[in-house]
């Protein structure tokens, strides 16, 4: 390997937090959309006649669950082009 | 020393990869037989479909941890013809990558067949939707494997410049990749229900299939964003 | 390992994909995507499929036979699986296209029951050439590690070792792909004549609305992004899918069978992950193309 400096240290450090970063805010993000839209499908096993109703109103909550993953995700960026 | 460090990092990466992988499925599959025989036990004369269906469903289930043993089988057998440092640490990212992305697609993939096992017991006249609704659930939810396979092998066959850099992007997307993965049990809870569901109710098939689809697909756009890192900084960053 | 096994993953010829990403090149080595032979397996499954097609067609009976009744129960469970989830209209204009997938991996998975023919006589010819050769023990006992000593290329049955093994033309990233790509584009094809350009650019802005005023904002609209990369990732995942499943198999037969040098059959592997493997694997993308055009369709 070439002449290890400082300020290449530094970017590989980035870059792997970059990584660990996205990674586990994927993770909750996930599961929790998961069970949203999970009970979502069972409450229009329930009522079909209301299914845009019920799918709508899981979107709003999976959005709003989603701003979590962005957040990590928009770090994640910044780290991988600082 | 740079050989041995090739071959430790090879092996390193090829038992990681199949001995985290086989977590997942084997939970997954686990839990497919647990659910099968407290329904046979529960109903014994619909046996032949429940043990078709928890054959099929393990089966399903079975297919991350077959990415992680052709990415074990792959690391073992690499001839090393560039044995840097940079490529060594490759291999282990490749190694971390398959393993840890399919742990969660094992069990994400184990949960429909879980809840098709109790609808058929309940019902068995609505076996075969059921089955067609599990099937596309846990196909759905081994997206995530599917996306840590295209990585690893990417690791696996790309030629990294010889910097630290390098050495960063590959474990923090090998990290990225492989966490995020875990988010498929989020989507094999949609499976879950969306199975149970369609035993319930087998005349509102497509209905269901259809928010299955949307709801599966709004969660996997979080392991969308682990893959679009991972890609980052595996080409872009290196 | 040396020997057998690994000759056969790394004997196919590297193809070299340079191109540049965002201003950086890229060099991608890919060697598990092309085969010396992959054309002329895919039009052997091609063939095998336009003959059952014939016989069937010339054979045809008000009154079925089995063989008839089989294909019949066959057709009629995918189109029913169509119908009920397109509606009978697209079910039936699409029927064709999702039984001619089903049979087209269903038949090329199929491919990976052609046993390695050439190297197993190869392995009989080579021992037996050897065995009535001076210092017959020492020989075989080394040739047991490394398959040169008893086999030089300059035999005149050195060809068959390196025949090619007829594989599965789906073991190969490319042919999935122009798979996954053809579903891909008779979903987008199938949602624009169905529901119109406007409507159909209004599914991309989901969750946000697509009311008059924010359509012309669409390019800052963070989630349109987002779910065009979430087609071509769903293109992705079903094309490797399949991929990995046939791939992966082949590779765990060869190296079994590598182990015992191509002699004794691994019969269980290959019932697991040929037969059953490839039957659920056709079915699955089967399905899934079912299940994207009607997704896109009715949104």
């Amino acid at each position: 390997m070439d002449a290890m400096n400082g300020a290449e240290l530094v970017k590989a450090m980035a870059l792997l937090s970059a990584g660990l970063c996205m990674g586990i805010g994927a993770l909750g993000a996930g599961l929790g959309e998961g069970f949203a839209a999970g009970k979502a499908v069972e409450a229009v096993s329930k009522r079909p006649d209301q299914a845009t109703l019920i799918t709508r109103t899981m979107l709003i909550g999976q959005a709003v669950t989603e701003t979590t993953a962005i957040y990590a995700f928009v770090i994640a960026l910044m780290l991988v082009f600082k | 020393m740079d050989l041995t460090i090739f071959k430790i990092c090879a092996f390193l990466g090829a038992g990681i990869s199949i001995g985290f992988g086989a977590i997942g499925s084997g939970l997954g599959e686990g839990m497919i037989a647990m659910q099968a025989s407290k329904n046979l036990g529960r109903q014994p004369g619909a046996s032949g479909k429940l043990l078709r269906t928890m054959v099929i469903s393990q089966a399903v289930c079975e297919t991350p941890a077959i990415f992680a043993l052709v990415i074990a089988f792959l690391l073992l057998f690499k001839s090393p013809e560039n044995a840097t440092l940079v490529q060594s640490i490759a291999l282990l990212g490749a190694g971390i990558t398959m393993g840890l992305g399919a742990i969660g697609s094992g069990i994400g993939s184990g949960l429909p067949g879980v809840s098709a096992s109790n609808s058929i017991g309940r019902n068995p006249a609505t076996t075969n939707t059921t089955i067609i609704l599990m099937i596309i659930s846990q196909t759905i939810a081994q997206t995530s494997s599917i996306f840590a396979l295209t990585i690893a092998l990417t690791m696996y066959s790309k030629v990294f410049p010889n910097t630290i850099v390098s050495i960063g992007a590959i474990i923090g997307a090998a990290i990225s990749m492989g966490a995020g993965a875990t988010a498929a049990i989020g989507v094999g809870t949609v499976g879950k229900f969306a199975a149970d569901a369609v035993g319930r109710h087998p005349q509102d098939s497509t209905v269901l299939t259809r928010t299955l689809l949307i709801g599966a697909a709004v969660t996997e756009t979080v392991v969308i964003y682990a893959l679009v890192i991972a890609i980052l900084l595996v080409f872009v960053a290196v | 390992m040396e020997g057998l096994a690994e000759a056969h993953i790394t004997h196919l010829p590297p193809m070299d994909w340079s191109f540049s990403l965002f201003g950086h090149p890229v060099h991608l080595v890919l060697n598990f995507h092309f085969s010396p032979i992959l054309f002329e397996e895919t039009w052997f499954v091609m063939g095998v499929l336009i003959a059952i097609a014939g016989v069937c067609r010339l054979a045809l009976n008000k009154y079925p036979g089995k063989l008839q009744l089989v294909f019949e129960l066959f057709a009629g469970f995918i189109r029913d699986l169509s119908v009920s989830s397109l509606g009978v209209k697209t079910g039936n204009k699409y029927l064709p296209l999702f039984l001619t997938l089903f049979m087209f991996i269903l038949i090329s998975n199929y491919m990976c029951l052609i046993p390695p023919v050439f190297q197993f006589l190869w392995t009989v010819i080579a021992l037996g050439h050897k065995l009535i050769a001076p210092d017959a023990v020492q020989l075989v006992y080394h040739s047991l590690f490394d398959w040169k000593l008893i086999a030089p290329d300059c035999t005149w049955y050195s060809w068959m070792f390196h025949f090619p093994i007829a594989e599965e033309p789906t073991k190969f990233l490319s042919t999935d792909l122009a798979l996954g790509l053809t579903v891909l584009g008779t979903v987008h094809i199938n949602a624009l004549r169905h529901k119109g350009f406007l409507h159909y650019l209004g599914y991309y802005m989901h969750p946000l609305p697509a009311k008059m005023p924010w359509t012309f904002f669409f390019f800052l609209n963070p989630f349109f992004y987002l779910n065009i990369v979430g087609q071509f990732a769903n293109t992705m995942s079903h094309s490797c899918r399949l991929f990995g499943n046939i791939y992966g198999g082949a590779i765990i037969i060869v190296i079994v069978s590598g182990l015992t040098k191509f002699l004794v059959v691994p019969l269980a592997l290959l019932t697991f992950f040929g037969l059953f493997v490839g039957l659920i694997q056709s079915f699955v993308f089967t399905i899934l193309a079912i299940s994207y055009i009607g997704a896109m369709e009715e949104e």
